[in-house]
């Protein structure tokens, strides 16, 4: 799988960087494998008879992809690591989520973090700040991370076993559903600054999810957004979500999260 | 847009195949994309016209739609899906078992 998306950017274009780390857009040899060489000769004759002539092909487009997915699943099963895919909107407040579970749990269980952006550092250093490991992957133009990138992110973490990954995708609640990361799985997070009709308007990333968080519920008195109507929207595209309602800032309704998070780890 | 990434899979695969098999050229690529995939035609064929290079610089596209199809686990009735998340049209049960849909396979190439 081409780790590129939207512009045909070459892979070089996604950089892997630590909080502090001043190296950027290195052009070493992380980049993946395509399944081809780069250096393409040009078209020449050999001397076979010429004709059309039909090829059987018969290969899953994301096979590259779900196949390394599943040696990062084996892969954190055998460590006993929890990965959890997070998927949004940008600005559902993911990183702050994040802050306030590294805060509160750190004590409990290692958790470390990938952050996934288009561009910058930023919420990278709002992780790092907590103390909690932490991987940039800048996927430049890209709208989703992958598989490889996940493999190459948690090569550079270096995870302790038992412990907790958490997988900040890029914000997007398109892409990100099709790509298997490998993870044990995908929490949907929505605000309610945003429609509580999104379930029904991008359905395929809630039903994809295993649990939903409603975020910024502190905020609801002054917005119009309608809890129960939301759960019910997302129950109807996929009847075993689970919800939690919480306000990452003000930490009202975070200990089911944390219940969840326990009983997943012990699973 | 991941369409694009999508393209691109399908071209260094068919390029693989057809290298291995000593072609000169592509000139057509056979792919199948189920109703349930979660791709687009249209941003597909798209991508596709403006990626295509190399080994395959005007290969066309021929792409065979499959319908999602669907069986309830309540009570055991097979109905087309449109959605991933369907209703059961018999017995109202909600969430289908996908039979068929999710495909999205290179089926075969036309080459030179």
């Amino acid at each position: 799988m081409c780790d590129t998306c939207g512009c045909g950017q070459p892979g070089e274009a996604v950089t892997f960087r630590k909080p502090g780390d001043h190296r950027s857009g290195h052009p070493h040899d992380h980049h993946h494998h395509h399944g081809h060489d780069q250096d393409h000769e040009p078209p020449h004759d050999h001397d076979h008879e010429h004709g059309s002539r039909q090829l059987a092909v018969e290969q899953d487009v994301l096979q590259q992809n779900n196949l390394l997915a599943e040696r990062n699943r084996g892969w954190f099963a055998a460590k006993g690591i929890l990965a959890l895919n997070l998927v949004s909107s940008p600005g559902s407040g993911k990183t702050t989520l994040l802050e306030r579970t590294i805060a509160d749990l750190g004590a409990e269980f290692a958790v470390s973090v990938v952050e996934g952006d288009q561009q910058t550092l930023n919420d990278a250093d709002r992780i790092a700040a907590t103390g909690a490991p932490v991987i940039q992957v800048n996927t430049g133009h890209g709208c989703h991370l992958d598989a490889a990138m996940i493999r190459r992110a948690v090569d550079e973490l270096d995870p302790a076993e038992k412990s907790v990954v958490m997988i900040e995708n890029v914000g997007n609640l398109v892409c990100p559903a099709l790509f298997d990361l490998g993870e044990s799985a995908k929490v949907v997070i929505i605000s309610v600054t945003e429609g509580d009709d999104k379930p029904l308007k991008y359905p395929t990333m809630f039903a994809a999810s295993d649990l939903c968080l409603v975020n910024k519920i502190d905020l609801t008195p002054y917005v119009d957004f309608d809890l129960d109507r939301c759960e019910e929207a997302a129950r109807s595209v996929n009847p075993k979500l689970e919800f939690c309602r919480l306000s990452a800032t003000t930490g009202e309704g975070m200990d089911r999260w944390y219940d969840w998070l326990r009983a997943r780890r012990e699973a | 847009m991941h369409e694009m990434s999508i393209v691109m899979s399908i071209l260094d695969m068919a390029a693989d195949r057809a290298r291995a098999a000593d072609a000169r050229v592509i000139n057509a690529i056979e792919i199948e994309v189920g109703g349930l995939a979660g791709v687009e035609l249209e941003p597909l064929r798209f991508c596709f016209q403006v990626a295509r290079r190399d080994i395959a610089p005007e290969a066309e596209l021929i792409v065979h739609e499959i319908p999602g199809r669907g069986r309830c686990a309540g009570c055991g009735s097979e109905a087309a899906m449109d959605f991933a998340w369907a209703v059961c049209p018999d017995c109202g049960e909600v969430g289908l078992e996908v039979l068929q849909g999710r495909e999205l396979r290179v089926r075969s190439l036309s080459v030179d």
